[in-house]
């Protein structure tokens, strides 16, 4: 998708979704301090904190009434959903405040909007996102241990170092296995490969994190 | 049997007595050697000459023998009398055959007394996200993605597949200079 097409058309796409569209109508007598309370919470909710409690507590105080409350979390939800995709590099925060006031969303609240989507916050709500991405899994733990063979059964003098290694992953399984003293050499000379690639890449211009 | 053919057939019986019992060939049998190598042989004079030859294999390989201890070794088994010597020629070719796979057969015996499984290879790539269902993601770095193929011996691979960022890469690099460190501090102090 190219910038200037971005321009035409709203960052949500040709049909505004409807929880956006009854939540531009549920936030009409809303004051700016219960919208900055309820935005917290989403934000929260996509970091994927558990804002349950936080919820029923404003819940409880406020004088909106809850199904009135739960539109404007849902249209909330999706608003800042579908703005965290777009890159900054195409999506800029003038057209997301212009798609907002076609919504006919109160100006203080698209500021507050557009804070989240173009502030600080954003490296944190996209590295949330990102952990819904499909993932081998991790390494969580190393554990290793040096053994020294003295004498085996079939070798009356074996004096042949080995590598124990456990690996517990991020799913939850454990791999333990031993690397004989020639594999864990071809180990450590391609995990430093990769980690030489790792660099290459970042330095590589046309791959540069673009801000 | 000429001396040249005998010479050939003991090294070839040295090499399949080693196919069968270090290197799991269980296509090699005790009649297949005897049929290919010494067809003219009474089977009793087989028997003994395999069974003779296998017993100093293992004692060969059991204790690892380096050149000066194999050499003292096969001195004495020439020098006993009777049908349980060694010929000049036979201490020779174990002579040979020792100097040739000593490495494999170490490694196969010690792999025999390796019950958890053992790192086989590994293969890897690096990949860079450029995108996910929930939208662009050329902000995140490089991801090695790791394949590791672990084995016990004779039975068949297992696959181990990870993913890595660079910052747990640099960290298992970390440990591995930590693991290579203890290891040179055990063969410095021996």
């Amino acid at each position: 998708m190219s910038a200037s097409s971005m321009k035409d058309s709203s960052f949500l796409g040709g049909r505004i979704p409807p929880e956006i569209e009854s939540m531009s109508k549920n936030l009409k007598d809303v004051d700016q301090e219960l919208f900055r309370k309820l935005l917290k919470v989403v934000v929260s909710a996509l970091e994927g904190k558990d804002c349950r409690e936080v919820m029923k507590s404003i819940a409880e105080s406020s004088v909106i009434p809850q199904e009135r409350l739960s539109h404007i979390i849902a249209g909330m939800h999706r608003v800042l959903s579908e703005a965290i995709r777009l890159p900054t590099s195409l999506f800029k925060q003038e057209a997301f405040k212009e798609d907002l006031r076609e919504l006919r969303i109160p100006e203080d609240f698209v500021t507050d909007f557009s804070s989240v989507v173009f502030g600080n916050r954003r490296a944190a709500l996209e590295a949330a996102t990102s952990q819904n991405d499909p993932h081998l899994p991790t390494l969580e733990e190393f554990k290793w241990r040096v053994d020294v063979s003295i004498s085996t059964s079939s070798l009356a003098k074996a004096l042949q170092p080995s590598v124990l290694m456990q690996l517990k992953l991020s799913d939850g399984s454990f791999q333990r296995f031993e690397v004989p003293v020639s594999k864990f050499q071809d180990l450590r000379y391609n995990v430093a490969l990769i980690l030489k690639e790792m660099n290459d890449l970042e330095k590589r211009s046309i791959l540069k994190i673009q801000d | 049997m000429s001396d040249v053919e005998a010479t050939k057939s003991l090294n070839g019986l040295l090499n399949g007595l080693a196919q069968m019992v270090y290197y799991n060939k269980s296509e090699i049998t005790e009649d297949l050697l005897k049929n290919e190598l010494y067809p003219e042989m009474g089977p009793e004079e087989f028997k003994a000459l395999y069974e003779k030859m296998k017993g100093l294999v293992k004692s060969i390989a059991t204790a690892d023998m380096d050149h000066a201890q194999l050499e003292a070794f096969l001195t004495a088994q020439t020098k006993r009398q009777g049908g349980s010597g060694l010929s000049a020629e036979q201490a020779a070719a174990l002579s040979r055959f020792w100097k040739s796979q000593r490495v494999r057969v170490r490694e196969s015996l010690l792999a025999q007394c390796r019950w958890e499984p053992a790192l086989r290879g590994l293969s890897w790539r690096v990949d860079l996200q450029t995108g996910d269902s929930s939208g662009n993601a050329d902000h995140r770095g490089p991801v090695a993605l790791m394949e590791l193929e672990l084995g016990r011996s004779g039975q068949d691979s297992e696959f181990v597949c990870l993913e890595f960022d660079e910052t747990k890469v640099n960290q298992v690099l970390k440990k591995m200079a930590d693991i290579q460190e203890s290891m040179d501090r055990i063969v410095h102090s021996t």
